[in-house]
């Protein structure tokens, strides 16, 4: 019996008290977009964009959800089947992002139910938007997908620009600041159609109130991951995807803020008293990119199986360490505040990428940074079957990790929605041969006199 | 716990076409037996162990330790140390020659390359994953097409003289363009022949990401057909060491990392 029982867990056990309770906050977006459709007031599915998009909207009074959290809660409590089937029989390739398809394929199902949500929606369902916020940040998907979103449902769909400086061309003289004034001048043409869709101005005192909270939770955020360096790894990548709704969603929100403290006091409790998050760790290891969300538990297993602890995960969805102060002297524009926090998060690891020759800066130098830091004996390569952005860089990264430190990597192909195509067994597998392997690079980095 | 049952180890290796099974005293191999799994996993890893308990004269009783990979390991119903075909490959390989640097193991199910330590521990790995094409299960599909047995698939292509050119990486068009060539009267030599050389490039391309050592050695079912392991060396261009009895490596390393669990 307890075999089975194992056998058919599939969500993870966060070993943060903290990480078990944050889900609240994936919950409160959901409910509070309905209740906000329920009394006619503006709501909005938004993509991740880094908070540039997302702050303004909620100073005009926006109710926000997230189709990319929303899919990957779909995923989580395996409810995106139907949606996948449906966005397979609209004409999407399998090959799409797991996030679009899920979306498209309960965009569908909205539009055959009067653009109203279908009761047996996951979560409550995401609620009817008054327009679609989208962001060519990171991924080219994206635009095609709330294009294709907007015919569904009938509604404006707003994309925002982001500049993908290379590495090289980051520190050419007047670049970035040239970079904050295109962004600037996008989020003023973003203001104006917000004003002209709603019929209202935006408060820019409270634009600036939002602005300085964020800024306040992701440096909290931040500090946090910080306290992630000690040995033994006081949490995980399994508390990490709970936690990271709070600071990436809605760091805007006092709430979120107040729980960012929890975690801070609860991670810092558990290095001071050296309480490991797993018991039993005897493996470091990275996690890149996204995480199957259907599989979870299976995170709990390696860690049971063979001591293995995902000591620091998903570079593009952490807090991004804050900008010099010395950069924001004398800003005062919350937008030109918002430009420098998205840019940041850009370009915050070039000088790691300009130091081991990498390129693009993201998505590969957090990894080589994190490596010596976090003390990191592998690195777990997830490549998404249906996401470029989050597997390009991949192979590269565990290629310089092994020429640079010894670190090694493992690929375990997957997605983050279809579960159709992650083999457990042979993942199992995999990283059991894996833990030979970290065994031997340890022997072959302590003979290079490399640190760890 | 007698003399005896310290002494003895056994190592199974249950695939998805062959269940293969060593006795080990020590590091010397005692006896082995290999069948064909036939879809009940439990049943047959039973039979090849009695078998091969009985060719070494001892019993179940007798042994310190059973270890076991493979598809079918998990249907055992005795005592035993799971351990991954990879590491068991690596160090099955090791115990036959212990210089090689590199194993590519070509099973039924996957194939891999894998970097080996002096130890015959696992330090790198590749794996085509979920892909017949990459696998030895497209020879037993297109030795089915061709009316071919498979021990005799090697030999014939080391006939060919024009080898077919694979248009597909993908076993299911792989079988349908087989049986188109036969159509057009292709021999059978060069299908054969331009089969290997397809898996040969899937493999190599493997080979490339992991950067091959100086010593390299080929097992797994695949290693028994001459003409694949010539493919391979010619796309590696590298000379490929093969075992006399390369079905059961992956066996011997299970006893051996028993033992040592």
């Amino acid at each position: 019996m307890e075999a089975e029982r194992k056998k058919k867990k599939r969500t993870s056990a966060k070993t943060l008290q903290t990480a078990r309770e944050a889900g609240y906050f994936g919950k409160k977006m959901l409910q509070n977009a309905l209740k906000a459709r329920e009394e006619g007031r503006p709501t909005a599915w938004s993509m991740v964009t880094w908070w540039e998009g997302e702050l303004i909207a909620k100073a005009m009074g926006v109710e926000l959800v997230f189709p990319e959290n929303w899919g990957a809660f779909c995923a989580s409590v395996r409810a995106a089947e139907p949606h996948l089937d449906r966005s397979h029989g609209e004409g999407f390739p399998s090959t799409l992002c797991g996030y679009a398809r899920n979306c498209l394929g309960y965009a569908r199902n909205m539009a055959d139910n009067n653009l109203e949500v279908p009761p047996d929606a996951p979560g409550g369902g995401l609620a009817r938007p008054t327009f679609l916020l989208s962001s060519g940040a990171a991924c080219d998907a994206r635009y095609k997908w709330f294009q294709a979103l907007g015919r569904y449902l009938e509604v404006p769909v707003w994309t925002l620009e982001l500049p993908h400086t290379g590495v090289k061309e980051y520190f050419l003289p007047g670049n970035k600041e040239h970079n904050i004034r295109f962004i600037v001048s996008e989020l003023k043409e973003y203001v104006a159609f917000l004003e002209n869709l709603l019929g209202k101005k935006l408060d820019w005192d409270r634009l600036s109130e939002i602005v300085d909270q964020t800024f306040k939770t992701l440096r909290i955020a931040y500090e946090v991951d910080l306290l992630r360096k000690a040995v033994p790894s006081p949490m995980v990548a399994q508390d990490f995807w709970s936690i990271m709704i709070p600071h990436l969603y809605l760091p805007d929100d006092p709430e979120a803020y107040e729980f960012y403290k929890r975690v801070y006091d609860e991670v810092k409790y558990k290095v001071d008293n050296k309480i490991a998050a797993i018991p039993n760790e005897k493996y470091r290891m990275m996690f890149s990119e996204l995480p199957p969300w259907h599989t979870l538990g299976f995170f709990d297993e390696i860690a049971e199986r063979y001591g293995i602890a995902l000591v620091i995960e998903s570079w593009s969805y952490h807090a991004i360490p804050p900008i010099p102060e010395e950069e924001l002297e004398g800003v005062t524009d919350p937008l030109e505040l918002i430009a420098r926090l998205t840019y940041r998060m850009w370009t915050g690891y070039n000088e790691t990428a300009l130091e081991y020759g990498v390129d693009p800066g993201f998505f590969m130098s957090a990894y080589l940074k994190w490596a010596k830091e976090y003390r990191a004996d592998g690195l777990f390569c997830h490549p998404l079957m249906s996401c470029r952005p989050a597997t390009y860089t991949l192979l590269h990264t565990g290629n310089v990790l092994m020429d640079k430190f010894k670190v090694p990597s493992v690929v375990i192909d997957g997605d983050i929605v279809d579960l159709r195509v992650f083999n457990e067994e042979e993942a199992f597998s995999k990283v059991e041969a894996f833990v030979e392997t970290m065994d031997h690079y340890r022997e072959v980095r302590k003979k290079e006199g490399l640190p760890w | 716990m007698n003399s005896k049952e310290t002494l003895y180890s056994a190592g199974l290796d249950i695939g998805s076409a062959l269940s293969k099974a060593v006795i080990m005293k020590n590091r010397t191999v005692l006896s082995s037996s290999v069948r064909p799994t036939e879809g009940n996993f439990s049943h047959a890893a039973n039979t090849v162990l009695n078998d091969a308990l009985e060719k070494a004269g001892l019993s179940h009783s007798d042994l310190a330790s059973i270890g076991a990979c493979g598809l079918g390991a998990s249907f055992l119903a005795y005592p035993f140390t799971k351990i991954t075909e990879i590491s068991c490959h690596s160090r099955g390989v090791n115990y036959f020659f212990p210089s090689v640097r590199t194993v590519i193991e070509v099973g039924n199910q996957a194939s891999r390359v894998i970097n080996v330590t002096k130890e015959g521990k696992v330090a790198d790995c590749i794996v085509s994953d979920r892909c017949a094409a990459g696998s030895s299960r497209i020879l037993q599909i297109i030795a089915k097409v061709l009316k071919v047995d498979l021990k005799d698939m090697g030999p014939l292509s080391l006939k060919s003289t024009n080898p077919v050119r694979f248009t597909t990486g993908c076993a299911v068009f792989a079988e349908t363009e087989a049986i188109s060539r036969v159509a057009e009267g292709m021999r059978k030599e060069d299908i054969i022949a331009g089969l290997h050389q397809a898996l040969a490039a899937r493999i190599s391309a493997m080979a490339q990401r992991i950067k091959l050592k100086e010593e390299c050695a080929i097992t797994g079912g695949g290693a028994k057909d001459i003409g694949l392991v010539r493919a391979v060396e010619g796309k590696i261009e590298k000379k490929l060491l093969v075992s006399d009895d390369p079905f059961i490596t992956g066996a011997i390393g299970a006893a051996l990392i028993a033992v040592e669990k």
